[in-house]
């Protein structure tokens, strides 16, 4: 499975717990403050997308890098991919 | 305080004491036993460490009043943690039943010596108990008391006492362990010991083949007893709780199962001895604790919702640390928090288990509590899962009944926690387990 794939699974099942709608496709552009998830809920989704994933680059980054978009989003777990356990 | 053998030899020598193995042993043979290993020991400071709580029951009979003190080593610990502790405690000499601890001066004992030499008197005097706190949340420390402050809540009226069978599901060597063991020798009533390593279920047939009607247990072994059929007859008349939380549940659940028991639970540190109980089936204790408060203690609760307590008799000290047991006014910080809930104080949580979410604090055990309720849940556990955005955020793993459908019950997890917790206490991750671990206290082990 490729990232992207696993990051929309993992935000559509955080979304839907939260009680927020899940979009129709997530789009490059969508604006992760504004998907439905506050802060509490984007940190809910890193730790599980570290489990999903085997790795978490939000701590690997020597450079704290926080994305605003869900195309930023994906970019960075494509980045850190080779640390997948 | 009458000491342990006086206490014994009041007793009709032929009467059973002890249930070991599946061999009853008599308050006269154990006496001897005891008697005649009194003799191999020195007058001056020992540590006993025993693998076997029944060989190390007779050590303690035996040193009772001919050592100045007995440092009691927990099975948990090793060669490293035994020499960090030995010289705090100003131990000459270790008796112990382990191959794999040696010492300065060492005396092995073997398992299942009894002897029927007939007792040489020994003099009864003061011995200092030196035991170790569980160090669950830390660095243990060693405490040092005397049978008084050890035995304080002991009820010693042998004419209740006497029908009574305590089973001894605790390590010995620790301080619940002592407890009961204090209980059942003080009280004029019989012990089992039982396979505690062997699992639940044999556990619960030494109990039942014991007659086993007073138990001790923590709620997290509790629990685990009640899915244990060998358990279903126990003629329990007497059922404690402590060493963790009791919520309301379990005791509402432990009157359903066993509507005959007196149930009570109690709460306890190593550190101020013990503290109270509470008797009326609630959750939590009273509000009026805090004015009126149980024998022997008192209690307040500071602004921080931090718990203290004061013991009438102070007989206790920390050994080999700066750290002051007592503020200088007696009073002692327990380190649990609690809640004031309508005319009930209730327990939350020892303050420094508690997970920081984003600067929000979390009690393990209160989410433990929701999950547990939900259907098809056997066992949880809860503890801090780090994250990178707010620090932590909190992680279930859990014992599903394998009955269940897994997507079903997560999906019930999250939904009971949802609609009872606030946000930040909702799990972030249910890890499914096959055993939610415990430690040798009968304590829910959450690292």
């Amino acid at each position: 499975m490729n990232t992207r794939t696993i990051i929309e699974q993992q935000f559509a099942e955080t979304l839907q717990e939260a009680g927020a709608a899940v979009p129709a496709r997530f789009a490059d552009d969508l604006v992760l403050l504004q998907s439905g998830l506050d802060s509490l809920g984007f940190a809910v989704l890193i730790t599980r997308l570290e489990t999903a994933c085997g790795y978490d680059p939000f701590t690997l980054m020597t450079e704290p890098f926080y994305p605003r978009t869900f195309g930023e989003l994906v970019e960075v777990y494509d980045r850190f991919k080779a640390h997948a356990a | 305080m009458i000491s342990l053998r006086q206490s014994l030899t009041a007793r009709p020598a032929t009467a059973p004491l002890w249930r070991y193995g599946d061999v009853w042993r008599t308050v006269g043979e154990v006496l001897a036993a005891a008697a005649d290993f009194a003799g191999t020991l020195p007058s001056g400071r020992i540590a006993l460490a025993f693998a076997d709580d029944e060989a190390l029951a007779r050590a303690m009979l035996a040193a009772e009043g001919r050592c100045e003190s007995v440092l009691l080593v927990p099975s948990s610990w090793n060669q490293a943690l035994l020499e960090r502790y030995l010289p705090i405690a100003g131990t000459e000499l270790l008796v112990t039943d382990r191959a794999d601890l040696t010492g300065p001066r060492v005396l092995r004992v073997g398992i299942g010596q009894v002897s029927a030499t007939p007792a040489k008197p020994i003099e009864p005097g003061e011995t200092r108990w030196i035991i170790p706190t569980s160090g669950t949340t830390g660095e243990p420390k060693l405490v040092e008391h005397s049978l008084a402050t050890l035995a304080r809540t002991v009820r010693t009226d042998q004419a209740k006492g006497r029908d009574l069978t305590w089973g001894l599901v605790y390590e010995l060597a620790r301080f619940a362990g002592l407890q009961v063991f204090f209980q059942a020798v003080l009280g004029g009533s019989r012990l089992a010991f039982v396979r505690r390593e062997a699992g639940i279920e044999a556990l619960a047939a030494d109990l039942a083949a014991a007659g086993c009607n007073a138990l001790s247990a923590t709620p997290t072994l509790w629990r685990r007893l009640l899915m244990a059929p060998a358990a279903d007859g126990l003629p329990l008349r007497l059922v404690t709780l402590g060493g963790e939380i009791a919520d309301q549940a379990i005791l509402t659940l432990l009157a359903t199962r066993f509507p005959a028991a007196r149930i009570l639970h109690i709460y306890a540190s190593t550190e101020a001895g013990v503290g109270f109980s509470v008797t009326d089936g609630r959750a939590g204790f009273p509000l009026s604790f805090l004015q009126e408060p149980p024998r022997g203690i008192e209690l307040k609760v500071d602004l921080t919702g931090m718990l203290w307590v004061r013991p009438a008799l102070v007989g206790q000290r920390f050994l080999g640390g700066a750290q002051a047991l007592q503020s200088l006014d007696g009073w002692i910080n327990t380190g649990d928090q609690v809640r004031l809930e309508q005319d009930r104080w209730i327990f939350l949580g020892r303050a420094n288990g508690a997970i920081n979410v984003g600067g929000n604090k979390v009690f393990p055990e209160e989410v433990e509590d929701c999950i547990r309720s939900v259907s098809g849940v056997r066992h949880v556990g809860v503890r801090a899962r780090s994250n990178p955005l707010v620090g932590s955020l909190v992680e279930a793993f859990v014992q599903p009944d394998p009955a269940f459908d897994r997507t079903i019950l997560k999906t019930a997890i999250v939904k009971s926690c949802r609609a009872t917790l606030a946000p930040y206490k909702v799990p972030a991750v249910v890890t499914w387990v096959d055993d939610v671990p415990m430690n040798a206290a009968g304590k829910l082990v959450r690292a």
